[in-house]
């Protein structure tokens, strides 16, 4: 199993991801989705740190995934912080910016 | 020398100045006037002493006014030659006369309003006299334009007659529209000839050192007379400018503005002698205008229009004659026209100052009532109709002589009508308003004294210079044997017609008038002119600008607008786009991306 | 070299009066204009001594430098020549006329002195600065306060929304202070995107790494590079000076402003262009000049006729002045197109003649319309028994405007003849004769309307100008006749500023 297929998998994890973002309505489900991004950027990391025989894309994909966490916590708070304003984490009514 | 003449052009500027400058002496009225006749009359003295001196050759003196890199680009000076300083006696000796005359005049003025018609009066004799002593066209041209202004200014002096305000317009309207000739002129001559001095300009004409080509900037050059000098077709300022107080007739539009194109003409002569075809327009415009204008003067009935056309008439004249290529006729009858017609107009400014009217309809045995003014108009009129031996008898001689030589019989019976209708409109007033049987209103009286001793000055002067012609025999440039009789005939024709119809009413004037119809219906109505002259004024240039004003504000203006109006309206729009979703926003970098991707496959 | 930096201080008076007044004259009117008034008569005074101490002989005098960015050649530098001192002379009178006629301001009148102080400095700054980019920068310091003026002190007119775009008119609400400032800022800002490019096009042309003017002077740039450069600063300054059809903004804006600004708008502002085009176009790049004279003189030649038409047709006695000022910058560039020396220095002379006669304009309309309030030509009517000084000087700013002699419009006018029938393109002198003839009938049409004839009947009892505003009316005058009787005081600096451009024209 070459570095193909791991790149592949990769680019179908990050698809879904992007899918879920752009899809779903519950915010929760979009944080879900940017964490099936994320979890791709790592796929690939780890892929090209065996390919390459490197450890420093080892090391990015454990600082992703620390980050990540940190991002799911402040992302989940603010989720909980909008519900309790506007009885709603549904994405389409979160429009305040509009022009 | 030059001392003296700067003496004569700079005490009537000093007045103006002190005047304009310092309000309370100007508002004083009386003081104001004091101060402006003193002067005139210290450069009437000056002017008198140089005149005297004989003269033995031309002076001439510079100084660089606008600086060029080689050499002044253009010089202001001083011009003196004979021609130039009978001018100046002329003009020095006219406004004094008018000035002192005003005194009276206009006592009816308030303080403030006397002090500005002398401040005006300073300003055009320093205007009028510089114009004289113009060593060069530029200066010729400043001072050309000073003295439209004065004109201007005193033809509105009495600014809140509606009438006086559009006459002073149209006169400075008209008389510019003839500058546009003569300052493209003189252009197109310091282009051809690299110079504006009529020193230089004389030495090469008389050296036959002028470029080929001139004739069309001579006729420019000679547009500015005939806006000047009233010439046809830009005469119809001068009747119109009559809304102006009768002395500022007399001296402005009788005596020397008038006449400033005249001079010019004769001033420049060496240069229009070399362009023939300008010489032969100048001839046949100025018998054309004398013909036209005295058909006109016939059917007046405002005494100061008939003595208006009447000056445009012997404008056309003076120009017949420098266009014949006698300069020296033609100045010498700007001359003894400037003193009578001077003359004629205080003595009728005396006949409505005494009886408030301008009509000679309303007047009537004015002779009885005012026998020194009679007697002077009388003078006047005689001298304008050319009787012997007064001044005007020479001073026409020598013009007729001169078309008559030059060989331009159309002009030449032009002129020889004009003389006949001259005389019958002039004697038309004088049995009119002097004589006659109706009897006019209130109880006239002669003119105070100040007014009555310019009046006998002038006609003794008329006189004089007709003695002296009688006695020398001067002015006559070998003229036929017949023409004296001929011309003395043609007067007393005129005079005849009118004793005829107007004193012994055995022709009635409405017979008369019947008899020349057209003539007459034209005449009435100045043959159109004016009317065409507001209508090219109306329809072309007040019609063009509504049209460019319509165009820059709905066209020009129009398409800037339009641009704005669509950005405005794109902005609103576009703002569209900002959802405020942000999931909206990672579909469009998501969908960017891959655009970018593909493209970048495509294009490698 | 000086040891005081004159200029430097004329520059910057205005700004640290405009400092002052912000800081210490909260609510005090009368301080705040005699703050005003001593701020800008330092710098008269200055601007004075330096026109009297101009040495014709010695090329760029008075001159300072401070190196700013020295890695990209950017310096504080200042000078004036022929070409530049007689325009800060210039400012320096309008301003001083300006802040006298502007003393019956009560809005705001801090907010408003300090703008029109800012303003000043820019003006000034742009006139003297010898250093490209620094040039640029207060360019657009002249430029940004006066969005604030009109929009805040300015006054709305009326235009009928009419024709084929009559909607765009409606939406971008045409006649309105608002909108007449937002166009003239929006259009200058245009302009200068083109000045700022071809700054910069010079500055890597001449690759010596400097904007000063002294260097660029010395750089012949490629005739291809000179030929598109030329054009950036044409079209650039040309909006500043109205060039058509980029005019539009200028009867707009010089109608809506205040009176002080309208007059340092139009007086100086205007001139402005017309001389970054002389200053930057022709005397750096004379071959670039020399390509497109036949379009620039064309188009002044539009510029004259067209104005003075278009100024008849306005039923606004503002809209009138402002096209009058289209019409007379025709002449001004005409002069410049010619490239001729005469036709130069009368373009030279008239910025200063018609910046010092549409000041006089501006004060006046002014006055009127403080005393009268109203602007409608077609209302009023003899007004000259109630003012006969305002219509006075009425009338001698029309007599300057139509080029009367003993009037400084006069000389300018003719030598610009002179230039056109000695240029390339001799049939120039045509239209621009024609124009004066024009500008005679609407100018005298509108003195006889306003001030001749019966009075108008809707009027109150109206008053000649006050103390303050004839200072304002009598200096203007004064200038206006005595560069009109002796114009040599003027063109002598002239004549030396052109010797260098007029040299670089030569083939």
């Amino acid at each position: 199993m070459g570095l193909r297929m791991y790149v592949l998998l990769a680019a179908a994890v990050f698809a879904i991801g992007l899918f879920g973002v752009t899809t779903r309505r519950n915010a929760v489900g979009i944080l879900l989705g940017i964490e099936l991004m994320l979890n791709a950027v790592n796929i690939n990391f780890v892929a090209f740190a065996r390919y390459n025989a490197s450890v420093a894309g080892m090391v990015f994909a454990l600082f992703t995934i620390a980050i990540t966490v940190a991002e799911i916590a402040v992302g989940l708070a603010i989720v909980i912080a909008i519900f309790r304003v506007r009885k709603t984490v549904d994405a389409d009514h979160l429009d305040l910016l509009k022009g | 020398m030059t001392s003296l003449a700067l003496a004569v052009l700079g005490l009537p500027f000093l007045a103006f100045l002190l005047l304009a400058l310092a309000p309370p002496l100007r508002r004083h009225g009386r003081g104001a006037a004091l101060v402006s006749i003193a002067a005139i009359g210290g450069s009437l003295a000056a002017a008198l002493r140089l005149w005297l001196v004989p003269l033995e050759a031309t002076v001439v003196r510079r100084w660089e006014w606008i600086p060029a890199e080689d050499g002044p680009l253009v010089s202001v000076g001083l011009y003196i030659d004979p021609v130039g300083l009978a001018m100046l006696v002329l003009v020095t000796l006219v406004a004094f006369l008018v000035q002192v005359y005003s005194w009276a005049y206009l006592e009816g003025e308030t303080p403030p309003s006397l002090g500005r018609y002398y401040t005006y009066q300073s300003l055009f004799a320093f205007s009028m006299l510089g114009l004289v002593l113009a060593p060069n066209f530029v200066q010729m041209l400043i001072f050309w334009e000073l003295v439209g202004l004065c004109s201007y200014l005193l033809i509105g002096f009495w600014y809140d007659r509606p009438a006086a305000a559009r006459a002073a317009v149209k006169a400075f309207w008209t008389t510019r529209l003839g500058d546009v000739g003569f300052v493209t002129g003189i252009v197109l001559l310091w282009r051809a000839t690299g110079t504006f001095d009529f020193t230089a300009l004389f030495a090469a004409a008389a050296a036959h050192r002028l470029p080929a080509g001139l004739s069309l900037t001579m006729f420019l050059i000679y547009l500015g007379a005939v806006g000047k000098s009233a010439q046809f077709p830009l005469h119809i300022w001068l009747p119109d400018a009559m809304e102006g107080p009768t002395p500022v007739s007399a001296l402005i539009h009788a005596a020397t503005m008038v006449a400033a194109g005249v001079f010019m003409v004769t001033r420049a002569f060496p240069l229009f002698a070399a362009t023939p075809p300008v010489l032969g327009l100048i001839a046949w415009v100025g018998a054309f205008t004398a013909l036209l204008a005295a058909t006109m003067a016939c059917v007046e009935t405002d005494i100061k229009r008939v003595l208006a056309y009447s000056t445009v008439s012997q404008l056309g004249y003076m120009m017949a004659a420098a266009g014949a290529a006698a300069p020296q006729a033609a100045f010498f009858h700007l001359v003894t026209h400037g003193l009578f017609k001077a003359l004629l107009f205080l003595a009728a400014g005396a006949v409505i100052h005494a009886v408030g009217t301008n009509d000679i309809r309303e007047m009537g045995r004015l002779f009885y009532a005012l026998p020194q003014t009679g007697t002077v108009f009388l003078v006047g009129t005689l001298a304008l109709s050319g009787i012997w031996p007064l001044s005007g008898f020479f001073s026409k001689e020598a013009v007729l002589a001169a078309v008559w030589n030059a060989r331009l019989g159309v002009p030449f019976a032009m002129l020889a009508l004009t003389a006949l209708l001259t005389a019958a409109y002039m004697f038309r007033v004088v049995f009119l308003a002097f004589f006659g049987d109706r009897q006019p209103g209130g109880h006239p009286h002669d003119a105070p004294a100040v007014m009555a001793v310019p009046l006998w000055i002038l006609a003794i002067l008329t006189v004089a210079i007709g003695v002296r012609g009688a006695l020398t025999g001067e002015g006559g440039q070998s003229a036929p044997r017949w023409l004296p009789a001929v011309s003395l005939a043609l007067a007393a024709a005129g005079i005849g017609v009118a004793l005829v119809t107007y004193q012994l009413r055995l022709v009635s004037p409405a017979a008369l008038a019947r008899a020349l119809g057209p003539l007459d219906f034209m005449a009435r109505r100045r043959y159109g002119l004016d009317a065409a002259a507001a209508a090219v004024y109306r329809g072309l240039v007040f019609g063009l600008s509504r049209l460019i004003g319509w165009v820059d504000r709905y066209l020009v203006d129009g398409l800037v607008n339009v641009l704005s109006a669509w950005t405005l309206r794109a902005g609103d729009r576009l703002r569209r786009i900002q959802t405020g979703r942000a999931q909206d926003y990672v579909y469009g970098i998501a969908v960017g991306f891959l655009l970018l991707l593909i493209a970048s496959q495509i294009w490698r | 070299m000086t040891s005081v930096p004159v200029l430097s201080i004329v520059t910057w008076a205005p700004f640290v009066g405009a400092l002052l007044i912000m800081f210490t004259a909260r609510q005090r009117p009368l301080a705040v204009r005699l703050i005003a008034a001593t701020a800008t008569a330092i710098s008269a005074a200055l601007s004075v001594y330096v026109f009297l101490a101009f040495d014709p002989e010695a090329g760029f005098q008075f001159y300072e430098k401070l190196p700013l960015v020295p890695s990209l050649g950017v310096s504080y530098e200042l000078g004036v020549d022929g070409l530049n001192v007689l325009l800060v002379l210039l400012t320096s009178i309008i301003i001083v006329a300006g802040v006298f006629a502007s003393w019956t301001v009560t809005v705001r009148s801090q907010e408003f002195y300090a703008l029109l102080l800012a303003l000043v400095t820019g003006v000034y700054g742009v006139f003297v600065s010898l250093d490209l980019l620094v040039f640029f920068l207060f360019y657009e310091l002249a430029v940004l306060p006066m969005y604030l003026l009109i929009g805040i002190w300015g006054s709305s007119g009326e235009v009928r929304p009419r024709g084929l775009f009559a909607w765009a008119f409606r939406a971008t609400g045409v006649g309105t202070k608002e909108y007449a400032a937002m166009k003239l800022t929006l259009y200058l800002l245009f302009g200068s995107a083109f000045i700022l490019v071809g700054i910069f096009a010079l500055y890597v042309s001449a690759g010596n790494a400097s904007f000063s003017f002294l260097d660029a002077e010395m750089t012949a740039f490629d005739p291809a590079l000179q030929r598109w450069v030329f054009l950036a600063f044409y079209v650039g300054f040309g909006i500043l000076a109205g060039i058509w059809p980029l005019h539009t903004w200028s009867p707009d804006g010089h109608a809506s402003a205040p009176t002080a600004v309208s007059m340092l708008h139009a007086g100086v502002l205007m001139k402005l262009g017309a001389y970054g085009i002389v200053r930057l176009g022709i005397e750096l790049l004379p071959r670039g000049a020399s390509g497109w004279a036949s379009l620039v003189g064309t188009i002044a030649c539009l510029n004259i006729v067209y104005g003075a038409l278009a100024a008849m047709a306005q039923r606004d006695l503002k809209y009138v002045i402002a096209y009058s000022s289209v019409s007379h910058m025709g002449i001004v560039m005409l002069g410049a197109a010619t490239l001729t020396e005469a036709g130069l220095g009368g373009a030279l002379f008239q910025m200063f003649a018609h910046g010092i006669m549409t000041g006089l304009f501006f004060a006046l309309v002014g006055l009127v319309y403080e005393k009268a309030h109203s602007r409608e030509i077609a209302r009023m009517g003899g007004f000259g028994r109630a003012m006969p000084g305002i219509a006075t000087a009425f009338t001698l700013a029309g007599l300057s405007s139509l080029g009367l002699p003993a009037t400084a419009g006069f000389v300018a006018e003719f030598m610009t003849f002179l230039g056109a029938w000695r240029s390339a393109h001799p049939w120039w002198l045509f239209p621009a004769v024609a124009g004066t003839f024009l500008t005679a009938v609407y100018i005298l049409r509108v003195a006889k309307q306003i001030f001749w004839a019966a009075a108008a009947p809707d009027f109150p009892p109206l008053a000649d100008a006050r103390g303050p505003e004839w200072v304002a009316l009598a200096l203007l005058s004064f200038v206006l006749v005595f560069f009109g009787m002796l114009p040599a005081l003027a063109l002598g600096p002239i004549e030396s500023g052109l010797a260098p451009v007029l040299l670089r024209l030569l083939p």
